[in-house]
């Protein structure tokens, strides 16, 4: 422990002395984290650069870059556009947040992360039932008809549901900008329209750039909405999902999938190395000095209308979907009923208890690896360290789809190891568990980014001597995590968990490929009913998974206050 | 020091997991049984689950289903069979097709000789437990509105005023949406040309080609399309759910007609739960169901309770279906269909 923090103090060591030293233990967390991320990452990605290599995936590779270009070309222009709209919005709200004052503002917060805890349709199909071209506020209301069905509906779709994510790294950077800059601009006479545009903008680009590039790879990758909202936009994963799902053609879907994966993994090196390098916030811990509001009109009313206006179509979309899932057919029969619940009552309380269960194994074994891998990151090897962090972290560059498809290439048959089984199948009906460890595989795939960046962060600012101390007083490198490491870090554990059983809980793309029989998944259920048209029984699916979520986060964040609680009393 | 490290380990993990990849000759690939039944059913989600839990009452065989459309089913098959028992639902010719694929066992039931022939495949690979035809599903509302009346013939589908107001299922995923390929190209004397040539005409009218079957039938009904090409079925059963506005037409040159299958799949892990299946849905006890379910489409045992509101069969005119021959060609059209029409969309 002593040396390797010398080591992290003082690079220029040599080297040998901090092999010495390094407990087995250490050791033995790298190899569960290394088989981990090679299970997760490794196997998937790598059967499905094989199976896109085929002479069968390159022919669908060199079709997709000459006869038939569309798909490409749309999910370009469809990853930029929401890109684009869900980041300003995400910044505007996040600004309204931090820097204006006006009543409601944590009820505004939660309304503005709701697209973020419901299932992916829930934002298309109330769209439909009110925006649509028999929509009730568009065609009923205003006489309009517009057509949402095509590029249109999928960018305003998949905005709203992505830019919680721009809206909380955001709103998290702002938060931490030193005052006194503000302050000392404002000393200087910098009028308040100024201070936004050449300081404000300035020191949160590397977070707008990080959402923005964060949205594309999230929009290009997402399968539902284009195959409820498509219309004729064709989008690649849509393609890759009419590939397997109708023709059965998996290496023509794995190379179309390698074309996702390409310019996600692209997109997120320039994040994660560029961007952050480009941070001029400095981890200080506490910002010094208060803020204080921003009161000039000319910033104040154009920001809260656009707060207003996207506020007020989360509050009339998840209106739709609340009272959808008790009306008969909403917009077309608008009788009461309770038939939706019934049907959700009969032929979904096997998936909200599988999804529960898988969710509750899930999470914590994400959360557990993230802190395996910050804790080697950050204390055991800091320069290895970065190809763990960066392993870890491509739970979240590879695109769902991708993931999805490679863990049913990789896991639908035993694995093989120089001539041994060492697994057997693990996804599909016919595998051990029927398919769920294969499901849960890829929500822990899914969940560890981001619990590894919160702990990562957090485990950075405790003071190493702390551990140093326990370490120097006779305890094992074991002890001191388990009774000093851990407990220093609680609420970024619990915020791990809590981000994990969320993203679980609503995640679709990933799982599409890899749902069973025996296995029932909520959100493939709701998917189900969505493409079927039954938009009532979709809503009460929506609500009840909503429901599902909150009480989870409660829970969560209860046990969240009651361990800060006691560390602080 | 550390680089080298984390260079060989990196090296390691490549190496592992490359040599991971494939499975020596001759492994160990004996099939499991299970108890229970599963079941890949290609009808409307609450027609499965009443289904299954009449069969489960019936025979006390724990069953489960998944709610596929039969492309998917194929393509699930494609990559790995055992997954389910039996396939129940979907057209003739998918089955057929996947009887070609190896992964139908024949099973000649015994409650199979009480079909009618054109229902049941002599050699046990299939037999048809529900029937119902293509139609026009239309909002009449929005028929008004464009000042048209409700199709009669395929040609009316192509109407300039109907542009982007038809909805399709994709042959890809959906049996419905190469019926329709097939029902073209049966009128056209199999000229598969000639059938392309139909539906990039008609492409320019479609607004969707959707996953599903049933979807395009409540796209009418909301009115977001004008027609919709539907099962008949499905038609009467939105306009009974409260979509009033839904009305039923054929076409008038003949129209494709479904014949619901059920077989047995190959590596059943519960082949014997699979054949007391078979032969319970052919007994006129399973098919009196369907008026309550309510499924509307017929049953294939003349005996059994047909629902007030299931269209005639015997009234439609159809078109002279060659199962076979649909099978046969699946693949061909599903092509042709993707490579020229679904693909004539211009990016935007």
């Amino acid at each position: 422990m002593t040396t390797s923090t010398a080591a992290r103090t003082n690079t220029t060591q040599t080297p040998a002395r901090t092999t010495v030293a390094r407990d087995p233990y250490v050791w033995g967390v790298l190899a569960i984290v290394v088989v981990a991320i090679i299970g997760l990452h490794g196997l998937p990605v790598s059967k499905l650069i094989a199976a896109g290599l085929t002479p069968e995936g390159l022919a669908a590779i060199t079709r997709a870059f000459t006869a038939d270009l569309a798909p490409l070309w749309n999910s370009l222009l469809l990853g930029l556009l929401v890109a684009l709209l869900g980041t300003v919005v995400g910044f505007l709200m996040a600004y309204a947040q931090v820097f204006l004052s006006f009543p409601g503002k944590r009820v505004l917060h939660w309304l503005t992360l709701l697209p973020m805890i419901s299932p992916p349709f829930a934002v298309a199909t109330a769209m439909i039932t009110m925006f649509g071209r028999r929509g009730i506020i568009t065609y009923h209301l205003l006489g309009l008809d517009f057509t949402l069905y095509g590029l249109q509906g999928l960018v305003i779709v998949l905005a709203m549901t992505f830019t919680p994510l721009a809206y909380l790294n955001i709103r998290a950077m702002l938060e931490n900008m030193d005052p006194s800059l503000f302050e000392a601009a404002k000393a200087l006479g910098a009028s308040e329209a100024y201070i936004l545009f050449r300081v404000t903008l300035p020191m949160v680009t590397p977070a707008l750039l990080a959402s923005f590039l964060i949205l594309f790879v999230e929009a290009v990758a997402d399968l539902a909405n284009p195959l409820v909202l498509g219309g004729d936009f064709r989008v690649l994963a849509s393609e890759i999902y009419f590939a397997v799902a109708g023709n059965g053609n998996v290496s023509a879907a794995a190379g179309l999938a390698l074309i996702l994966l390409l310019p996600a993994l692209g997109v997120f090196c320039v994040q994660k190395y560029w961007a952050a390098r480009k941070s001029v916030v400095t981890i200080t811990g506490k910002p010094t000095g208060s803020r204080v509001d921003v009161t000039d009109h000319g910033i104040t009313i154009p920001v809260l209308a656009v707060v207003t206006l996207w506020t007020a179509l989360i509050v009339v979309l998840y209106g739709a979907i609340a009272v959808g899932g008790v009306t008969n057919i909403l917009g077309v029969d608008n009788t009461i009923t309770g038939a939706h619940y019934e049907f959700v009552a009969r032929l979904g309380s096997t998936a909200v208890t599988t999804t529960l269960w898988m969710t509750v194994v899930a999470a914590p074994v994400g959360a557990l690896l993230a802190v395996l891998i910050a804790w080697l990151v950050v204390r055991q090897f800091p320069r290895f360290g970065r190809v763990l962090d960066f392993l870890g972290m491509l739970g979240s560059a590879i695109p769902g789809t991708v993931l999805g498809l490679g863990f049913a290439l990789a896991y639908a048959k035993p694995t093989w190891l120089f001539g041994i089984q060492i697994l057997p199948a693990l996804a599909g009906g016919v595998s051990v568990g029927a398919g769920a460890i294969a499901i849960i595989g890829v929500y822990v795939a899914r969940a560890i980014p981001t619990g590894q960046q919160s702990v990562i962060a957090s485990l950075s600012q405790v003071n190493p001597q702390i551990e140093e101390a326990a370490t120097s007083l006779g305890a094992s490198v074991a002890h001191t995590m388990r009774a000093v490491t851990l407990p220093l870090i609680n609420p970024a554990i619990l915020t791990a968990i809590m981000y994990g059983a969320t993203r679980s809980m609503t995640t679709i793309t990933a799982i599409i490929f890899i749902t069973t029989p025996q296995t029932k998944v909520m959100t493939s259920q709701i998917l189900d009913e969505v493409d079927a048209g039954r938009f009532g029984n979709a809503f009460a699916y929506c609500t009840v998974l909503i429901g599902l979520v909150l009480i989870v986060l409660g829970v969560t964040t209860a046990a969240l206050r009651l361990v800060t609680r006691r560390k602080s009393a | 020091m550390r680089t080298k490290i984390a260079a060989l380990m990196a090296a390691c993990s490549l190496a592992v997991t490359m040599s991971a990849c494939s499975a020596p000759e001759g492994a160990n690939t004996e099939a499991p049984t299970s108890q229970e039944l599963n079941i890949a059913c290609s009808q409307q989600e609450d027609f499965c689950q009443k289904i299954t839990a009449a069969f489960e009452a019936a025979t006390g065989i724990k069953s489960t289903y998944v709610r596929l459309g039969a492309g998917e089913v194929l393509a699930r098959l494609q990559t790995s069979t055992g997954e389910f028992d039996v396939w129940s639902g979907g057209q003739a010719e998918n089955h057929l097709k996947a009887n070609d694929r190896g992964f139908v066992v024949p099973y000649i039931s015994t409650n199979a000789g009480k079909l009618d022939a054109q229902y049941n495949d002599a050699k046990g690979i299939w037999s048809g437990f529900y029937t119902d035809s293509v139609g026009f599903c239309s909002n009449t509302k929005e028929l008004a509105k464009l000042g048209l009346d409700a199709p009669t013939s395929w040609d009316d589908l192509l109407a300039p005023q109907l542009k982007g107001q038809v909805s399709m299922a994709h042959p890809a995923t959906a049996g419905l949406g190469y019926m329709a390929l097939f029902t073209i190209n049966t009128l056209k004397g199999g000229d598969q040309a000639a059938t392309i040539d139909y539906f990039k005409k008609l492409n320019t009218n479609v607004m969707q080609y959707s996953k599903s079957a049933a979807t395009g039938t409540e796209m009418a009904g909301r009115g977001e399309v004008a027609v919709s090409i539907a099962f008949d079925s499905d038609c009467v059963k939105a306009n009974k759910a409260g979509m009033s506005d839904l009305k039923l037409t054929y076409p008038a040159e003949g129209t494709g007609y479904e014949v619901g299958a059920v077989s047995i799949l190959k590596d059943a892990r519960n082949e014997d739960g699979a054949k007391k299946y078979m032969d319970w849905i052919l007994t006129k006890q399973a098919q009196d169901l369907y008026s309550s379910v309510p499924s509307f489409a017929a049953p294939t045992l003349g005996d059994a309770t047909l629902g007030a509101d299931v269209p005639p069969q015997n009234t439609v005119k159809k078109v002279d279906w060659d199962t076979r021959k649909a099978a046969d060609q699946r693949e061909d059209f599903i092509k042709a269909f993707g490579d020229q029409v679904a693909s004539e969309t211009k990016a935007q």
